[in-house]
């Protein structure tokens, strides 16, 4: 009788440490992160000033997916990425020619192209947050979401 | 005459009578005959052997042959033959009468003679027999190598391969052969009865035949029950839109009976979740390929391109003027599962950029254990709880329960999930705070570790990025790699596509890289992002080794993981499924492609189709394609040309045409097994084709 308490315990304990194994997690080795800087840098950001010329919604080849807003500013006209979210849907904002807009962003080039990607974006009746600190586009509608993450991080 | 006289006329006259009499030849006595004689008639071009003998001939010189009229009444070979050895006569091209003339070589002038008759062809002589005969029964598109003999037609015009119904039967590669030569019939896309005809050329009513039943891969009324599907993608106003959901098929009768889906459109802001499906339709052509039309009653009605990849298993793409969005749809085998114990997710949001995942132990109605990971907009956090707050609901009669997943770092996810089978469920959120959408797998009963990855993978991901001095907003990646039990990568090499315009291709993945894996499937893969444009933080959470990740429902194929991808700059969701040694790619396949391009102008697309592998080096097949901003075609080709890549056996690349384009999309295959293909496109946007896509090749069973 003995022995076959034993043996029970046995195949108890065993039965506990096979349920009992996912609520053990961090059983391996903490996984060492790689940190990479964001593509996009918000230490070289620039304001621009204009007045929109036209809204492209439909880009040309070879550019960033989404509206983009022809802007003239006193360096010429400048192709701004501003994302889809500004410009159909709920969100929408009922842009104009000649209307005046200061944006913050970065210049880059893709694909022989100078793009520059909107961040912020003003008008004359509002300020909206166009994309985050690294660069993703924002969706209006997920601020509350988004509103509980630092500007700022990477890997823990 | 004196004595001496006569001695000198015997000394000269004895050579002379044994010269005479027997030591040479007496030209006036040798004689020739035809002993094997030409037959009175020959058809054109046709041939006979024939002899002759030369008698008394000591010198053995032999026959020489010829005939008249000289140059129009036919050849011989050889010309001269030994006394008594055959030559073969060939007749002329034309009709006519042929004297046939064997002379002695030692003396011409004897000569032996035989008339032949030469006639045209008599083609009602003429038979044919199918001698290499195409099996009873094929797949359509497949294709059978068959030969026919001719006999009794001496031009030797050989054989002319046809088919009924005509236009509709297939193909031959030749269409003409010599007689016995091998042609290569290819099945069409249609199933049915097919007559194959081996004809003769020199006589077209001589025929033989052959019948083969062409068997679809796929018939509606084999797609009956209630189906899980999901489908993820953009909207007209190019924002993200997905549906999750079980649909009730009756594929006999070609309709859609109910069910119930969740839906969110960025665009128009419209969620609706647990949205009752009124009707619908579906149809299934015998390549698997048709469409599945979803009416709900709140949301848009939805048409989808599909294909069969087995009666269990559907890729799916919607294709109308709505959007385009890619899933599948799979059998729903046990409606009333809650996920309970193990279980690895992952979720992907591109509409606010995050992703989330982890594995988690669940009682059925709450979370006991957990260990996950997110990346909001390129802030990642790893290895938190995700257990207080969370909670199961158990699913409605159609399959559809809600999960809420607490993540502390950026609120509750309020999901709804659909079952699949007890282990797989589709998860798609309907809180309006979010837009993610994802699986979960179950994790069985087994515990893992450092070598649950010590074998050979195959991974594939896609999601958004942030683009900084590159990059268009959407990426794409694929590779495979082998573990090598512990912690470290012993090979393995990737296609990274960001778009801008400098795809890696084969980049390394064993520098620098490590991973790890908990007892309770939580892991990952760090690589230093040096050799893969950025991408360096995945997370890897295993599922069962008995569910295929990407087909739920096979009994095969199982193992892997969900992946996340958790960078700075790039969010995305992905498999890792195992890679199996030596698979064939041949047959015919289920293929999926979607994501951006740059032709004319800048688009998201979505395709599904059906292509057939030769097994060597070939692919083709037809399409459907929704390249959203552009155009929407049904039925496009697909013809690529895949090539090994030596180096890293389970690599390809292909060229792929779609809709004949001048440029071909160029894509690089990692395969899985023989059933499963993972490709990504490495193209750029110089190329001015489709530049980021990912998709599948899924065998047709």
């Amino acid at each position: 009788m003995r022995k076959n308490v034993g043996w029970l315990c046995l195949l108890m304990a065993l039965a506990i440490s096979l349920v009992a194994g996912p609520l053990h997690a961090n059983e391996a080795l903490a996984l060492k992160r790689t940190v990479i800087a964001p593509r996009y840098d918000v230490t070289k950001e620039v304001t621009l000033h204009g007045t929109i010329q036209a809204v492209v919604r439909k880009p040309a080849a070879g550019t960033i997916m989404g509206a983009h807003l022809m802007v003239s500013t006193g360096q010429g006209v400048v192709d701004a990425h501003i994302g889809n979210y500004f410009v159909v849907g709920k969100y929408a904002i009922p842009f104009a020619s000649g209307q005046t807009v200061k944006l913050t962003g970065m210049t880059v080039t893709i694909n022989q192209k100078s793009v520059f990607l909107v961040r912020t974006m003003e008008t004359e009746n509002s300020t909206v947050t166009v994309r985050n600190d690294h660069g993703f586009l924002v969706y209006p509608g997920a601020k509350a979401r988004l509103g509980t993450v630092p500007s700022t991080g990477g890997a823990r | 005459m004196n004595f001496k006289s006569l001695l000198v006329g015997i000394a000269i006259g004895i050579p002379m009578l044994i010269a005479g009499c027997g030591g040479g030849t007496n030209l006036n006595k040798i004689s020739i005959a035809i002993t094997t004689a030409p037959p009175a008639s020959l058809q054109v071009n046709q041939t006979a052997s024939m002899a002759a003998t030369v008698t008394m001939d000591s010198s053995n010189s032999g026959v020489d042959w010829s005939c008249t009229p000289t140059g129009t009444c036919g050849t011989f070979v050889p010309t001269h033959t030994a006394s008594g050895a055959t030559t073969v006569y060939t007749a002329p091209a034309t009709a006519g009468a042929v004297t046939i003339v064997a002379a002695s070589t030692k003396n011409s002038s004897k000569t032996a003679s035989a008339s032949v008759t030469i006639n045209n062809i008599n083609v009602n002589n003429i038979t044919i027999a199918i001698t290499t005969a195409p099996p009873a029964s094929l797949e359509v598109n497949q294709s059978a190598s068959i030969a026919a003999t001719v006999t009794m037609d001496s031009s030797n015009s050989g054989v002319d391969w046809s088919c009924t119904p005509i236009g509709t039967c297939g193909t031959f590669v030749p269409a003409h052969t010599a007689s016995g030569g091998t042609t290569v019939y290819t099945a069409p896309r249609t199933a049915g009865p097919v007559t194959i005809i081996a004809a003769s050329t020199a006589n077209s009513a001589k025929t033989a035949s052959a019948s083969v039943t062409i068997d679809a891969v796929a018939t509606a009324s084999n797609i009956t029950g209630t189906y899980t599907f999901f489908a993820n993608g953009t909207d007209g106003g190019q924002a993200p839109i997905s549906v999750a959901g079980s649909v009730v098929i009756n594929g006999a009768m070609g309709t859609v009976t109910g069910g119930e889906q969740d839906y969110f459109d960025i665009t128009s802001t419209n969620i609706f979740p647990s949205d009752p499906i009124l009707s619908g339709s579906i149809t299934v052509g015998a390549d698997g390929r048709g469409t599945l039309v979803v009416t709900p009653t709140s949301a848009p009605a939805e048409t989808y391109s599909i294909t069969v990849v087995n009666n269990k298993h559907i890729l799916i793409t919607e294709f109308d003027s709505n959007a385009t969005a890619s899933g599948s749809l799979d059998l729903q085998t046990s409606p009333t599962s809650v996920p309970t114990g193990g279980n690895a997710f992952a979720l992907f949001d591109a509409t606010d950029a995050n992703s989330f995942g982890g594995v988690l132990t669940s009682s059925g109605t709450a979370i006991t254990a957990s260990e996950a990971d997110d990346d909001l907009g390129g802030v990642a956090t790893f290895g938190f709880a995700i257990t207080t707050g969370s909670s199961f609901t158990s699913p409605d009669a159609n399959g559809r329960g809600t999960i809420t997943l607490n993540d502390p770092n950026f609120g509750a996810f309020e999901l709804a999930y659909y079952v699949v089978g007890p282990e797989a469920f589709r998860l798609i959120e309907f809180d309006g705070v979010g837009f993610a959408t994802g699986s979960m797998y179950g994790q069985g009963t087994g515990a893992f570790s450092g070598a649950s990855l010590g074998s050979k993978f195959v991974f594939g991901q896609a999601g958004v990025e942030a683009p900084g001095p590159t990059g268009l907003g959407i990426y794409s990646a694929a590779g495979q790699f082998t573990g090598n039990g512990t912690s470290a990568l012993s090979s393995g090499v990737a296609d990274v596509n960001l778009g801008d315009g400098h795809p890696k291709e084969a980049a390394d993945l064993t520098a620098g890289t490590t991973y790890s894996i908990s007892a309770n499937g939580y892991g990952g893969i760090t690589l230093t992002g040096a050799t893969t444009d950025g991408l360096a933080n995945f997370g890897v959470y295993m599922v069962d080794p008995t569910i295929n990740v990407s087909d739920p429902n096979s009994a095969s194929g199982g193992g892997g993981a969900v992946l996340l991808d958790l960078d700075a700059s790039q969010l995305g969701v992905g498999i890792v499924v195992p890679q199996a040694t030596s698979p064939t790619f041949v047959g015919n396949f289920a293929f999926s492609d979607d994501g951006g391009l740059a032709t004319t102008q800048s688009s998201l697309f979505g395709l599904v189709g059906e292509v057939t592998s030769d097994g060597t080096s070939k692919v083709a097949g037809l399409g459907d394609y929704n390249e959203l901003t552009i155009a929407r075609t049904p039925a496009v080709t697909l013809a690529g040309t895949y090539t090994a890549d030596a180096a890293n056996p389970g690599r390809s690349t292909m060229p792929l045409t779609i809709n004949g384009a001048a440029a071909p999309n160029n894509i690089t295959l990692y395969q899985a097994s023989s059933a499963l293909v993972l490709h990504v496109d490495v193209d750029s946007p110089a190329n001015q084709s489709g530049i980021i896509g990912f998709g599948v090749f899924e065998q047709q069973q």
